[in-house]
């Protein structure tokens, strides 16, 4: 493994995120929150006293390998929470650490799960720095560097190796040929969807400082709210805006790069879109018919089970009531669709409705052969052929992942507490959704678990954010050898 | 610039390594899915799988809005086709590489089907031997100013002229003009100034008119006589080129091939020649034909490993100079650099000259880049520029001139003379210059040398 190489990308990260966190001095600043501005002025000090030495100094080798990019995504995002996590530690608004990493993963990761009894009890700069740490987390901190300052011009793979890291899906679908302009493409996208959400909530009357936060709680798909109540206390036509947009994050970007260049067919034709479209809808009636006594009206049966549909299949986590006290069969389709995630390409989390769809054409094809034994069938994907390789990766890939599920359950279940909160809690950060159901429900928060409970909840958010295999890899020992 | 490339292959992906790092819009198109997802995985540039003359494939390359298309898939048939195609879809210019000798006479059609360029990777190759052979102790052979200038790369023997002579005194005791470009010692690369001494050992870029180039070599030692008997071991088309050129200039010719079809079609072709239907890769076969004895053999069968192999052995047994072609392995580096044997990658070649069409069309505004040839293993280039009315120093003299560090004026050609420059020389609109620069530094313009900023 290239250290000197990892070192100096995690130097430069660090010290772009001393600079993210300036806003959040000012604004504690202008509210006069001394303890506050104090965590994050040293914490932005300590950045820059580690990250420049380490970013600035030339790396003695440059051979470079795709283990090498899975070792940076992973290291970098445990440097960016580590370091991020100070504030709040030093501010002395979350006293203990390990309570302070869980907030941070947890937004970086864009879960959203909380061990915050009071949130409405955290210093406004704070607050900004939690929801903005959802905005960062969700497009992926190295994209945005690569954006700023690509490794080498040289040899371009290095690239390609930590942005294929660092982005969720079965591969990456480049919109322009460079990765630069790409990824940049991406996020100019991704800005300007959040500036409308942002103009949108600002004209249903919503606070400034809650429109912001939660525009960035919405953009990442994270879910943490400035409000102990969640989205519940604001008007409707602020609901809607956010199970809109909450929506409109979770589907794949390189639609709208599609509909920005008119090309309508190709982009409103995607198999994985129009699956997401139909599970979606489909989950909001199942809801609705299943929640209507709740309501009074039709309108709010569909706002508040569009809501919350929104909210767990994009992986947002965000509430408007405690859907905790809904009937079984609501609680288990929306425990259903913590797994099935969003759209790959997007800043959502889960499995992703695009191996979903691989998977049931595999599970498919495997059923007509014993049928038709001599049958030549191909899975066909948007009208290309899907080569047998990328249909067992998926495979795999749902493998680990139920795996890593089972031996999480198993730890988190030593507190304990119910079979039905363990579970839901690993589910819901594993899949970066944040509430989940029982004692960790949406009115609830995480403190309840120990701190190795804890530990093992903010692993499985980077193991969902960074799609397992960087995160196995740090396990191995084979990668931490020289040569 | 917008490119696209069809043809992922080996020459394919050189160019395209080639370009994106010097920061145009790849786009390789290829029907095989394993070299399209070994491009994309290693390169920065979009990948599509499909047949590259297929217009439904080339409208989602973007061919119709693009600068260059260049062709280079293993059929010249498609490859053409592709060309077309792209002009008519409106591309910009399009090259093609089309290999079949039979096809050698495209190259004068290329304006009427509206190609910019047709290259034959083997020809290149076999033209690039033929130099080679002609002047023995030289390395590498690169010609500018159409060809009246040469920049030759040598490696001065313990005893020669060059060992322990500094550049001043070697300026003043001959009296042949020429000028060292650069030196490569231990690795590291120099732009020498009039106080360095060259040693044994370092590997010299010396610019020099092609007309004096003979008795300059003849004079700094370590000439050797010109290859008179030379000997191909496998009947390939870079043999066929090869042994075109070398009849003409009046070389004997022996070629060993093992597969009597092809052996007995060469013998066919060129009946002057003496064919041996042999297995060159056998040496009691190379003892009886005498390779011992040759001037030069120029080793060229299809597989690499046999070939360095090969020439290995024959330059053990004394074979004054012994040229390989090496085009899949990366290992060619085990034979560079020891004095009398040569490695030609025909695939390698044909990505340079392709890459130095693009360069040159890029820079097509201005002062162009006219050649551009990379020398001492591409850690220096030689370019040529026209000097136009934009050049700041146009009428100055040399000496007058502040250039930037690691940059150098290897010379001036005035309507075809040849000045190697010293202080006195000026520049005047109408002259081409060969520039020497670090191969860092990027050079686009004339302008770009000179130190001062504007």
């Amino acid at each position: 493994m290239n250290y000197s190489m990892i070192l100096s990308v995690i130097g430069k990260v660090l010290t772009v995120e001393s600079v993210f966190l300036l806003p959040a001095l000012v604004i504690s600043l202008c509210c006069g929150e001394g303890a506050a501005a104090m965590g994050l002025g040293i914490t932005m000090a300590l950045l820059v006293a580690v990250g420049l030495p380490l970013g600035l100094h030339k790396p003695k080798r440059t051979d470079f390998f795709a283990r090498d990019g899975l070792a940076i995504a992973c290291l970098t995002w445990l440097a960016v929470s580590a370091f991020g996590a100070l504030p709040f530690c030093i501010s002395g608004a979350i006293p203990n650490y390990i309570d302070c990493l869980f907030e941070t993963v947890s937004g970086f990761t864009t879960t959203g799960a909380t061990i915050l009894a009071n949130v409405e009890a955290l210093p406004m700069g704070l607050l900004y720095w939690r929801s903005f740490t959802h905005w960062l987390g969700g497009m992926g901190v190295l994209v945005f560097l690569l954006i700023l300052n690509p490794l080498s011009a040289k040899n371009s793979g290095e690239n390609m190796h930590i942005l294929r890291a660092e982005s969720p899906g079965i591969k990456i679908a480049k919109l322009v040929p460079r990765m630069r302009d790409s990824a940049s493409i991406l996020y100019r996208i991704y800005i300007a969807l959040t500036v409308l959400e942002f103009i949108l909530l600002l004209c249903g009357r919503m606070p400034a400082f809650d429109a912001l936060c939660l525009s960035f709680g919405t953009a990442g798909t994270g879910g943490f709210g400035v409000r102990n109540d969640s989205a519940a206390s604001y008007s409707p036509y602020c609901q809607w805006v956010i199970t809109i947009f909450m929506l409109l994050f979770s589907v794949n970007f390189n639609v709208y790069f599609l509909l920005l260049l008119r090309r309508w067919k190709k982009a409103l034709g995607s198999e994985e879109l129009r699956l997401f479209a139909g599970v979606v809808a489909g989950s909001v009636l199942i809801i609705s018919a299943n929640v209507f006594r709740f309501f009074s009206g039709v309108e709010e049966t569909l706002r508040h089970a569009a809501f919350q549909v929104a909210s767990i299949i994009s992986t947002t986590g965000f509430s408007t009531v405690d859907f905790d006290a809904w009937p079984e069969l609501s609680r288990a389709l929306l425990l259903l669709l913590m797994f099935f995630g969003a759209c790959a390409g997007s800043t959502g989390g889960g499995l992703k409705s695009v191996r979903v769809l691989v998977m049931l054409k595999a599970v498919r094809r495997a059923v007509n052969r014993v049928f038709h034994p001599n049958a030549v069938r191909l899975v066909h994907m948007d009208g290309e052929v899907l080569d047998d390789d990328t249909v067992n990766n998926v495979c795999v890939y749902f493998v680990l992942y139920a795996f890593i599920l089972c031996a999480a359950v198993l730890l988190v279940t030593l507190d304990g507490l119910s079979y039905e909160t363990s579970f839901s809690a690993v589910a819901a950060c594993l899949n970066n959704i944040g509430p989940g159901l029982g004692l960790v429900g949406p009115s609830l928060h995480y403190d309840c678990f120990s701190w190795l409970s804890k530990i093992v909840l903010l692993l499985s958010m980077l193991v969902g954010r960074l799609e397992i295999y960087p995160m196995l890899l740090l396990v191995m020992p084979r990668l931490w050898k020289k040569k | 610039m917008k490119i696209v490339i069809v043809g992922g292959g080996r020459v394919g992906f050189t160019i395209a390594a080639q370009l994106t790092q010097e920061g145009h819009d790849i786009t390789v198109v290829d029907r095989n899915s394993q070299i399209v997802d070994r491009v994309s995985d290693s390169l920065d540039c979009m990948t599509i799988c499909g047949n590259g003359a297929a217009p439904e494939v080339m409208r989602t390359a973007g061919v119709p809005d693009s600068d260059l298309l260049i062709a280079c898939t293993a059929q010249d048939e498609l490859n053409l086709l592709c060309c077309m195609f792209a002009r008519r879809q409106g591309c910009r210019s399009a090259i093609a590489r089309v290999r079949t000798p039979e096809y050698a006479e495209l190259q004068s059609f290329k304006d009427e089907l509206g190609l910019s360029m047709i290259i034959n990777p083997e020809q290149n190759a076999a033209r690039e031997m033929l130099r080679l052979i002609e002047i023995p102790s030289v390395l590498k052979r690169d010609s500018f100013a159409k060809g009246r200038v040469e920049i030759v790369e040598i490696v001065p023997q313990a005893g020669d002229l060059l060992d322990g002579t500094t550049l001043m005194d070697l300026q003043k005791n001959l009296k042949y003009r020429m000028l060292v470009a650069a030196v490569q010692r231990d690795g590291d690369v120099v732009i020498p100034d009039g106080h360095f001494a060259l040693r044994a050992g370092d590997k010299v870029s010396v610019c020099a008119p092609t007309t004096e180039l003979g008795p300059i070599l003849r004079s700094l030692g370590g000439s050797k006589k010109k290859a008179k008997n030379v000997m191909l071991i496998g009947a390939g088309k870079e043999a066929e080129y090869l042994c075109f050129l070398l009849l003409k200039v009046g070389v004997n010719v022996r070629i060993l091939e093992a597969d009597p079809a092809r052996a007995a079609a060469f013998a066919e072709r060129f009946p002057k020649v003496e064919v041996s239907c042999a297995d060159g890769a056998s040496e009691s076969v190379l003892r009886e034909e005498n390779a011992a004895g040759m001037d030069a053999v120029a080793v060229l069968t299809d597989t690499d490993g046999e070939n360095l192999i090969l020439s290995m052995y024959l330059r053990r047994i004394g074979v004054p100079q012994v040229l390989t072609r090496v085009d899949n392995s990366e290992f060619g580096f085990l034979m560079a650099g020891q004095s009398g044997s040569r490695l030609i990658s025909p695939k390698k070649l044909c990505a340079d000259s392709i890459v130095r069409y693009v360069r040159a069309m890029q820079n097509s505004g201005g002062s162009a880049v006219l050649t551009l040839h990379h020398l001492l293993d591409g850690k220096v280039d030689a370019l040529e520029f026209q000097v136009t009315e934009r050049c700041r120093y146009v009428g100055k003299r040399l000496m007058d001139m502040r250039l930037k560090p690691n940059t150098l004026l290897a010379c001036i050609n005035r309507k075809g003379r040849i000045l190697i420059p010293g202080g006195s020389d000026t520049l005047e609109p109408g002259d081409t210059v060969v520039v020497i620069a670090a191969s860092n530094r990027v050079i686009l313009d004339l302008n770009d040398i000179f130190a001062d900023e504007v």
